[in-house]
C-alpha cells in the first residue's frame, strides 16, 4: 500500500523561483490532525499512519508569486520579440528562456505569448501584464541606486556642528559647495560652542563639527581647514582705535571683555598663551558666550575683546566660489 | 593664530561625513593655493 499522499504540490519548486518549504503533516483515516515532522512512512492502513504533505507558501507570495527574474526575462522577451535576442541580451541559452517562460504562463495561469516557428508576439493578457510587470523591475533598479548612493556618501542626511565665528570664515563656502557637489545629501545646520559640538559628537547627536580648535580627544580627529589671526576689538573712542594695528601689548592694561573658557577650553588656552606671550596676562572685566554679546559690551564700553575678525572674513581668505 | 577644524569620530567615519571632510579640506588647499597666487602678485 502506497503509503505517501499526494505529493505534486512540491513539483513547482522550480529554478527561478524561491525555495519552498514544505511541512509534513500526519493523514490517518481520510482527516488531518496536528502532526510531528517525520519522513514518510510506510506499512498497514490500520496501524501505520500514511502522510500528507502540505506546502508552505512562499514569502513572495505577495508579488503575485513571480520573481524578479521571471519578469525581467518576460519584459526582454516581450521587448524583443525574439527568444534568441531575449536571450542573448539576458545572457542566458535559449532552452532556459523558454522554459522560464512557460514557467510564468503556468503561475499566472494564462498565455502571455503566441509562438509561432518564426515569430513571438505578446497576447492581449502579455500586453496588460508588461507595464505592470516593469514598475518593481524599475523599483529594483532605484532601490539598488538609492544603496549605492548612501554607501558612496551621496545621499542621507547630515547633521553639522559649527562655531558662530564660522560663519565669517569658511563656511559660507564650504556649505554652498557641498550642497553644490551632494544635492541629495540633507544637511542640518546646527550654530554650537565648540565645547557642545565636540560633546554632541561624541554622544551621536550631530555627525561632524566646524569647531575651534586645537581639538584634544582620543576618540575625535580634527582636521585643520583653516588658520586666523586674533583681532582687538575697541570701542570707536578708544584711543587705538584709529591705528590699523596694533601690538597685542599694547592692550596690557586694559579690561577684558572674553568667552568663558568652557565655551571652547582648548581655544581658550590658545587665546591666553597669546597673551602671556605679550607679557601680561589680561582682566577680565565681563564675559559673554557670544561674539555679538561681546562686541555689543565693547562698544558700550565695558572693555576691550580679542575675536576673530568678525566682520570682513577670515584674515582676507579668498574662499573659492563655484559658478 | 587661531585654528578652524572639521571633526569627526577618529574612527570609521561615515561614506557622508567622509564627503564632508573631503570637500572641507579640498576648498582649503584651493584657498591656500589662491592666496599663494595673490600673495606672489603683489
Amino acid at each position: 500500500m502506497s503509503a505517501v499522499g499526494p505529493a505534486s504540490e512540491t513539483t513547482w519548486a522550480t529554478s527561478g523561483w524561491t525555495a519552498v518549504a514544505a511541512m509534513i503533516s500526519r493523514f490517518r483515516n481520510g482527516s488531518h490532525r496536528p502532526s510531528h515532522r517525520g519522513l514518510a512512512q510506510s506499512g498497514s492502513a490500520s496501524t501505520i499512519p500514511q502522510w500528507h504533505i502540505t506546502v508552505i507558501e512562499p514569502y513572495h507570495k505577495s508579488m503575485g508569486g513571480l520573481s524578479l527574474r521571471q519578469l525581467e526575462f518576460f519584459v526582454v522577451l516581450a521587448e524583443e520579440v525574439h527568444y534568441v535576442r531575449a536571450a542573448k541580451r539576458l545572457g542566458i541559452a535559449q532552452p532556459p528562456l523558454s522554459r522560464a517562460i512557460r514557467r510564468l504562463e503556468r503561475a499566472v495561469g494564462v498565455t502571455l505569448l503566441d509562438r509561432t516557428s518564426r515569430s513571438v508576439a505578446l497576447t492581449a493578457a502579455g500586453r496588460a501584464m508588461l507595464a505592470p510587470a516593469r514598475r518593481p523591475l524599475a523599483e529594483a533598479g532605484r532601490a539598488a541606486d538609492a544603496a549605492v548612493r548612501a554607501a558612496d556618501g551621496e545621499s542621507g542626511e547630515l547633521t553639522v556642528g559649527f562655531s558662530a565665528s564660522a560663519s565669517f570664515s569658511v563656511l559660507p563656502a564650504l556649505i554652498g559647495r557641498y550642497r553644490r557637489r551632494h544635492p541629495s545629501v540633507r544637511l542640518t545646520l546646527v550654530e554650537q560652542t565648540t565645547s557642545a559640538q565636540l560633546a554632541d559628537l561624541e554622544s551621536s547627536l550631530i555627525d561632524v563639527a566646524v569647531a575651534r580648535g586645537p581639538i584634544i580627544s582620543p576618540a575625535l580627529h580634527g582636521t585643520v581647514v583653516c588658520r586666523e589671526p586674533f583681532q582687538a576689538v575697541l570701542p570707536s573712542d578708544h584711543a587705538l582705535a584709529l591705528r590699523d594695528a596694533v601690538p597685542l601689548s599694547a592692550l596690557a592694561g586694559e579690561r577684558f571683555v572674553l568667552f568663558p573658557r568652557h565655551v571652547a577650553p582648548t581655544f581658550y588656552d590658545v587665546l591666553m598663551a597669546a597673551f602671556r606671550a605679550a607679557g601680561f596676562s589680561p582682566t577680565v572685566g565681563e564675559e559673554a558666550a557670544e561674539w555679538h554679546t561681546i562686541v555689543g559690551l565693547v562698544g558700550a564700553g565695558l572693555g576691550v575683546a580679542s575675536l576673530l575678525n568678525p566682520s570682513s572674513g577670515s584674515a582676507g581668505t579668498r574662499w573659492p566660489s563655484e559658478a | 593664530m587661531a585654528e578652524l577644524c572639521v571633526v569627526h569620530f577618529r574612527h570609521h567615519p561615515s561614506p557622508l561625513v567622509a564627503g564632508f571632510v573631503r570637500e572641507a579640506t579640498q576648498l582649503a588647499a584651493e584657498a591656500r593655493a589662491t592666496d599663494e597666487v595673490v600673495e606672489d602678485q603683489i
